[in-house]
């Protein structure tokens, strides 16, 4: 995706040059008196669009071809429209968005103030203003300082282009972020160009007003909460939200065992650009207050009991008192939470829930980080639960449970789900490995079949789950969520293990 | 013939042409006012590039077409990385010259303005005065009916001046052609007839012997000293020196002063329009 960044200076520079040639030297009035009805400027629009449609369906192939020629097998049908997409809103839509740029700032008949423009545009929109930012940040005495917080929150505003294009992969189990925010920056900014080429064209107000109205529409859409991949990849967040959430002293850890227990979570989840879930939790003994622990960026915004009644609550950062003042029978709790994490994604693109996770209340209010290194503390449920779990929307979902109609049923110590590019590979003794099939320990050596790799790249966990003697595990390739030395980057649960095998490395190619 | 009938132009509230009545026929036609006459606005106005105003403009009877018109802004300098010829395609392909007439099309309108040899000359490498003959070029392609020209000569050494004068010439027996300038001595040259604008209002329509005409007993030539006791009665065309004192050549509404000239087109417009 390096290609995105040359393309958008050499469409900008191009489109400049010609517009302005053809707006300053009398050849558009020409046009105009001739071609009235502008069949002549759309047809030139169809055809740099026809151009560079041809030119994505050439990188497409290309794309594609690559992971063929690495022996990746049987790419599915997502992992191909994934690639369509991101073709399309990278180097297609960043292509529209540059000719769109240099068009309007052909009206601008100073050159300097124009190369400027580019110049700035290119630079805020590359990585290189990350490197500056991270700089800022750094300089400015502590890491996520305010400074640093303004830096980065204004060069988020030119994510045109992939974060990391220069610099590292993407995800291997998620892909580029090809999410409705990304498109939302980008059509924010051809909008924003379109609007100010029609006032400096003096076009009516009514494309004036028009372009402004969605150019604000795009603005909210890109800063609406969601589930945005760019919070863990970027330099700066760069695992840090939490981490700050906890060195920041704004993390008061509790710890109190809880006098009831959860007999039974029956979930539906909602996955969009948030993760929205209804859980009913059937409970041991009816109480005067419950509490409970939930990572705090989901939000609880309805609580019930088991005939609709609703229960006051109190959520407090990750922990949440229901409260039964009427000292009604309480046989089920039901919470509605919305929300989203830094940690672990749940959006239109894949989700990654491990069961440690706390996207589901815990009985009782348990420790959720390790002050020492910022890190989440994995927390399955004490013992094995039942789980009903219904999943929207329907897609192929990898799960620690086995799907049972429309619902994943079982008994277990933590609901996993996760989505992406995934494969499950069997280990042997009833143990399967879910690992990412783009993963670079996967792909790292063209000649050699993925299991060769896979063997040389995993030959210590096979090893180590030997040992262990661990049976009847499902074990899945953790995407960094497990970081810091303390737990070894791994969590074993019952029957289900967490290994992130890359370590910290794993994103980045300078690490 | 082409008729502009009660034409009325407004941007936002301000009305900018007040009921514009032409007729034009085959010749030439200087349209000639002060800035902020409604020159500019007339003109585009013709050329289709306002949709909204009251009134008619049609050509033979019917409503004016694209291919009826062709127009040369005041600033042309064409795509300068291409070459003559295919600047000139550009343009045919936008007039629908089918593809069999169009080398044919563009080798008589080059000849016509004289760049015949230049044709695989990229326009950046031209004078202004060939870029502005590119430009005419381009208007004859297709043979419109109608030409319009936004200050042509503006830049143009004499020379070209007289170039343009000539094509204008071999043109104007079967075409309605409209030059908008400030230059009154172009106008007189080259115009059969001259437009007055002032404030949005068609001050009238003169050949250039009318115009002149129209300041008849007007026109003085005086010394300073006499010119300072009417100077609130007159208008100052030129202040010339002549031998050793300052001759003053003034308009004026008194009749029968001494130094009484005969009018020339200027003085006429500045007449009309005082």
């Amino acid at each position: 995706m390096t290609l995105s960044v040359y393309l958008f200076i050499a469409m900008m520079f191009i489109a400049y040059e010609y517009m302005r040639n053809f707006f300053n030297n009398g050849v558009a009035e020409i046009v105009n008196v001739l071609d009235k009805k502008g069949k002549n400027v759309i047809s030139a629009f169809l055809i740099i669009g026809l151009y560079s449609s041809l030119l994505c369906l050439c990188i497409t192939i290309l794309v594609i071809y690559e992971f063929l020629y690495y022996k990746i097998s049987d790419p599915n049908h997502e992992y191909i429209l994934h690639i369509i997409l991101a073709v399309f809103l990278n180097i297609y839509m960043v292509m529209i968005l540059a000719s769109i740029i240099g068009t309007t700032l052909a009206c601008i008949k100073n050159r300097i103030a124009v190369y400027s423009i580019i110049t700035m545009m290119t630079l805020f929109s590359s990585p290189f203003a990350e490197n500056v930012a991270y700089s800022i940040d750094m300089a400015s005495l502590s890491n996520g300082s305010m400074v640093g917080k303004i830096v980065f929150k204004i060069i988020s505003f030119f994510y045109i282009m992939p974060r990391f294009n220069m610099r590292a992969m993407p995800r291997a189990e998620f892909g580029e972020p090809i999410l409705p925010y990304r498109f939302c920056i980008i059509l924010f900014w051809i909008l924003f160009f379109v609007f100010i080429g029609f006032i400096l064209r003096k076009k009516k107000k009514i494309y004036i007003v028009s372009s402004v109205t969605l150019c604000l529409i795009m603005f909210i859409g890109f800063n609406t909460p969601a589930s945005r991949m760019d919070d863990k990849l970027d330099a700066y967040q760069n695992g840090i939200p939490d981490t700050l959430y906890v060195t920041s002293g704004m993390y008061q850890e509790k710890i109190k065992r809880p006098d009831y227990k959860i007999n039974e979570y029956d979930m539906k989840l909602s996955i969009k650009s948030n993760l929205t879930a209804d859980i009913a939790m059937k409970v041991s003994n009816s109480l005067q207050q419950y509490d409970m622990t939930l990572y705090r960026k989901y939000i609880v915004y309805d609580v019930e009991n088991q005939n609709g009644e609703k229960l006051k609550y109190k959520q407090f950062g990750d922990y949440i008192s229901i409260y039964n003042r009427k000292q009604l029978d309480i046989t089920e709790i039901r919470i509605k939470t919305k929300g989203n994490s830094s940690d672990c994604y749940a959006n239109y693109q894949g989700c990654y829930l491990p069961g440690y996770y706390l996207y589901y209340p815990r009985a009782g209010f348990v420790d959720v980080y390790n002050m020492t290194y910022g890190s989440i503390i994995p927390n399955f449920v004490s013992e094995k639960t039942l789980f009903k779990v219904e999943v929207f929307p329907k897609k192929d979902y990898i799960s620690n449970l086995p799907k049972i109609g429309n619902k994943y049923v079982g008994k277990c110590d933590g609901f996993t789900l996760v989505r992406g590019f995934y494969k499950k590979k069997n280990l042997g003794n009833g143990n399967v490995l879910v690992y990412p099939y783009l993963d670079e320990f996967t792909i790292h050596d063209g000649k050699k079949s993925e299991e060769e790799c896979w063997d040389d790249s995993f030959q210590l966990s096979s090893e180590q789950l030997k040992k262990d003697k661990i049976k009847n595990s499902i074990i899945f390739k953790d995407p960094g969520v497990l970081d810091g030395d303390a737990y070894g980057f791994k969590a074993y649960g019952k029957n289900q293990i967490f290994v992130n095998v890359g370590g910290a490395f794993y994103y980045s190619d300078d690490n | 013939m082409l008729r502009i009938k009660g034409l009325t132009k407004k941007f936002r509230k301000k009305e900018v042409l007040h009921g514009i009545n032409l007729e034009l026929g085959k010749g030439v036609y200087g349209l000639l006012g002060e800035n902020g006459a409604g020159k500019s606005t007339l003109m585009r106005t013709i050329l289709g590039l306002y949709s909204e105003y009251s009134g008619e403009i049609m050509f033979d009877g019917d409503s004016l077409t694209n291919d009826q018109i062709g127009y040369l802004p005041q600033y042309f300098n064409g795509l300068e990385e291409l070459k003559v010829k295919e600047l000139l395609k550009y343009f045919a392909d936008i007039k629908k010259i089918s593809s069999k007439r169009v080398d044919e099309e563009i080798e008589r309108t080059l000849k016509m303005v004289n760049l015949i040899e230049r044709k695989n000359s990229k326009v950046k490498n031209l004078s202004g005065g060939m870029k502005q003959r590119v430009g005419i070029a381009q208007t004859l392609l297709g043979n419109p009916e109608i030409l319009i020209y936004d200050e042509p000569t503006v830049g143009l050494d004499p020379k070209e001046r007289i170039r343009f004068g000539n094509i204008i010439e071999e043109e104007k027996n079967n075409k309605i052609i409209l030059i908008s300038t400030h230059i009154v001595s172009d106008i007189e040259c080259l115009c059969d007839k001259i437009i007055i604008m002032k404030e949005g209002h068609i001050l009238g329509v003169y050949t250039p012997v009318e115009l002149a005409m129209q300041a008849e007993g007007h026109v003085y030539e005086m010394t300073e000293e006499n010119y300072n006791k009417i100077k609130n009665q007159s208008i100052l065309v030129r202040k010339y020196l002549d031998e050793k004192e300052f001759r003053i050549r003034v308009i004026s509404e008194n009749m029968g002063l001494s130094g009484h000239v005969a009018p020339t087109v200027e003085d006429g417009y500045l007449w009309i329009s005082r």
